[in-house]
This record gives structure tokens, C-alpha cells and sequence, in this order.
């Protein structure tokens, strides 16, 4: 994901009325760890989670060059370096204020699986009989 | 890599969430690399995919035990880290699916950030997205914003552009509601394809 991102004016409030349930639970949750590892935890979000952070201007994510300090060697894709911008600290703060809970089993990850069973059924249902 | 630099890239990530250490960026991809080499010889089936979301939920968990004082400071880091992946994993595995996610979309799981955002839109790129959000954002359509964000997360997880219906049903809202929103962002979209 490269920074294409000019700079957004948008309030934390503002953002906050773009994140769904489980990215407010899970930014919350960063509330006070260093920012190496939050920006580790953003990184491996699901990309239209990190899109959505990109575009509103609460991280920016550089690859890093060959000639850079990260070292990346020629087998491996560049990594990309995520840095979280103060508005989204600031997210993350009314997020943990707000007391965002991560749930246990996520709502999306659970419909998503319903949605997975109605299409493997629905293979299953028009795959061709092989004759016995 | 040696079991020692893993133990000692743990122990610094845990000493830094109790704010008595500071963090190397090295440190911490030590302990995403090796657990992500651990999860892949425990479930070799598990897409790659899987792999970073449940390390990245279990550190997202580790860090809330450790800042709530959850985690005893006699205890193991590596252990205990190690523990909430492993049970992170197996939440994923235990699903239930007649059909293992490797069955259902091995071949056409996307892979990168172009991949994915191809099953919305075969012309448009990550950069395009990102400015397609950020256009919904100025405009204050946030509601447009965040659920092309989910529309999108749906489609990594299952791996294909999956029906609106489908789609509005994963997310938890109606289908016209879907369906204006994609339609708008897509306008945005536009907008920025436009822009070059």
C-alpha cells in the first residue's frame, strides 16, 4: 500500500463514525502500547480495514527501498511500514475511552462463516452426480 | 532462527508493554516471523492470510492482558504468547465448515492489496482505494466508507466477490443500504481513477 494519501483534515470524531465495531475494539485494545508494536498490530489487518486507516489519514504506509535501512533482501516482497499518524492515536484513545470491547468470536468473522456454508452448500448442491 | 533470539524478542515485547523497555522494530519482527513458522508447521494448511490475522489478534490480545496486569510477570512470555496464538489458531480451524477454507478457495484466495481490491473494481488499485476512502471522508459519507471497508473484508475472507446479498448479509446491514454505498464509493472510485 503505497502513501497516496495528501493530508485529511478530519477530526477524530469524524473517523470514528468510519470504523466498524470490530476495528474500533481492536484499536482500542493498542491504547498505550508502544507504537512499533501498534503499528505491527495495524499492519496485519485485513486490507480494507487498513485502506479505510490509509484514507482517513490515520496511518501511512511506505515501502521501504532496496537501499534502506530494513534490508530487503532481493526473494522477498518489500515490507511495508505502517506509522500511525497522532489522529489516530487520538482514535485510539476515544476508542479505549469509549471502552471498545474486542468481542470473542467477531460478528463479521461468524456471518462471513454462514456465508462461506451457504456457498460450499450451494456447490455442493450443483455439483454434476457421477453415475454408480 | 535460534530459540534464544525469539525468547529474548518476546521477553523485550513484553517488557516494553509494561513500559520498562523500549521496543526494536527488529524485535518485534522476530516474534511475527517465528510465530508465523510456527503456526505454518502446526497448520501447514492454513492460508497464509489466516496466519496474519491470528497473530495479529493475538497480539492485540496480549497487549490488553498485559496492560490490564493479566498476565503474571513470574510467568513465560514466549509461553504465553505462544498459548494465545495456538488458541487463536484453533478458533479459526474449528469453524465449522463442511468444506475446508483451502477447498473452498485455495486457488482464488487474493494474495495482495491489488488482488483484493480487483474483486471490487478490475480497475481500480490500492492507491485508488485509499483515495476513493479519503474522498468519502472529506465528503462526510463515512457510513459509505466503512462499508466498502467491510465489503472488502468479506470478499479477502471468502476469496471472491461475493453476491450483495451475500455480502449485505456478512456485514449486518440491507441490501440497498450495500448497494447505494458500493455505488457511491465507486463513484469515488471514479473520482480518482479520473485523477490519474
Amino acid at each position: 500500500m503505497n502513501r497516496t494519501n495528501p493530508t485529511t483534515h478530519l477530526s477524530a470524531d469524524e473517523a470514528l463514525q468510519a470504523l466498524p465495531d470490530q476495528l474500533r475494539a481492536q484499536l482500542a485494545a493498542l491504547a498505550g502500547a508502544p507504537p512499533e508494536a501498534a503499528e505491527a498490530a495495524v499492519s496485519l489487518l485485513p486490507y480494507g480495514h487498513r485502506a479505510l486507516l490509509e484514507g482517513y489519514g490515520l496511518t501511512r504506509t511506505t515501502t521501504p527501498t532496496a537501499e534502506g535501512e530494513e534490508a530487503v533482501n532481493d526473494v522477498e516482497e518489500p515490507r511495508q511500514r505502517v506509522t500511525l499518524t497522532p489522529l489516530a492515536w487520538a482514535v485510539i484513545e476515544a476508542c479505549a475511552h469509549r471502552g471498545e470491547k474486542i468481542p470473542e468470536d467477531s460478528e463479521l468473522d461468524r456471518r462471513i462463516e454462514v456465508v462461506r456454508e451457504q456457498l460450499v452448500h450451494e456447490m455442493q448442491a450443483t455439483q454434476p452426480t457421477v453415475g454408480v | 532462527m535460534a530459540d534464544s533470539d525469539f525468547e529474548r524478542a518476546v521477553d523485550a515485547l513484553f517488557l516494553s508493554l509494561r513500559g520498562l523497555h523500549d521496543l526494536a522494530s527488529d524485535d518485534l519482527r522476530i516474534v511475527e516471523h517465528e510465530l508465523g513458522e510456527r503456526l505454518r508447521r502446526r497448520f501447514p494448511a492454513m492460508d497464509p492470510a489466516d496466519r496474519s490475522d491470528v497473530i495479529a489478534d493475538a497480539l492485540v490480545r496480549v497487549f490488553t492482558a498485559v496492560r490490564q496486569g493479566r498476565f503474571d510477570p513470574h510467568g513465560s512470555p514466549v509461553g504465553y504468547l505462544w498459548t494465545a496464538t495456538l488458541h487463536r489458531a484453533i478458533d479459526l480451524t474449528r469453524r465449522p465448515s463442511t468444506v475446508s477454507l483451502e477447498e473452498v478457495s485455495a486457488e482464488a484466495h487474493p494474495r495482495s492489496d491489488d488482488e483484493i481490491v480487483a474483486l471490487l473494481d478490475a480497475d481500480a488499485s490500492s492507491a485508488h482505494v485509499i483515495g476513493a476512502m479519503r474522498l468519502a471522508g472529506e465528503a462526510g459519507d463515512h457510513e459509505v466508507a466503512k462499508l466498502a471497508a467491510e465489503w472488502l473484508v468479506v470478499a479477502e475472507r471468502l476469496g471472491y466477490a461475493p453476491p450483495l446479498r451475500e455480502a449485505a448479509a456478512a456485514i449486518g446491514t440491507s441490501y440497498p443500504t450495500l448497494q447505494r454505498a458500493l455505488s457511491r464509493f465507486r463513484g469515488y472510485l471514479e473520482q480518482m481513477r479520473q485523477a490519474g
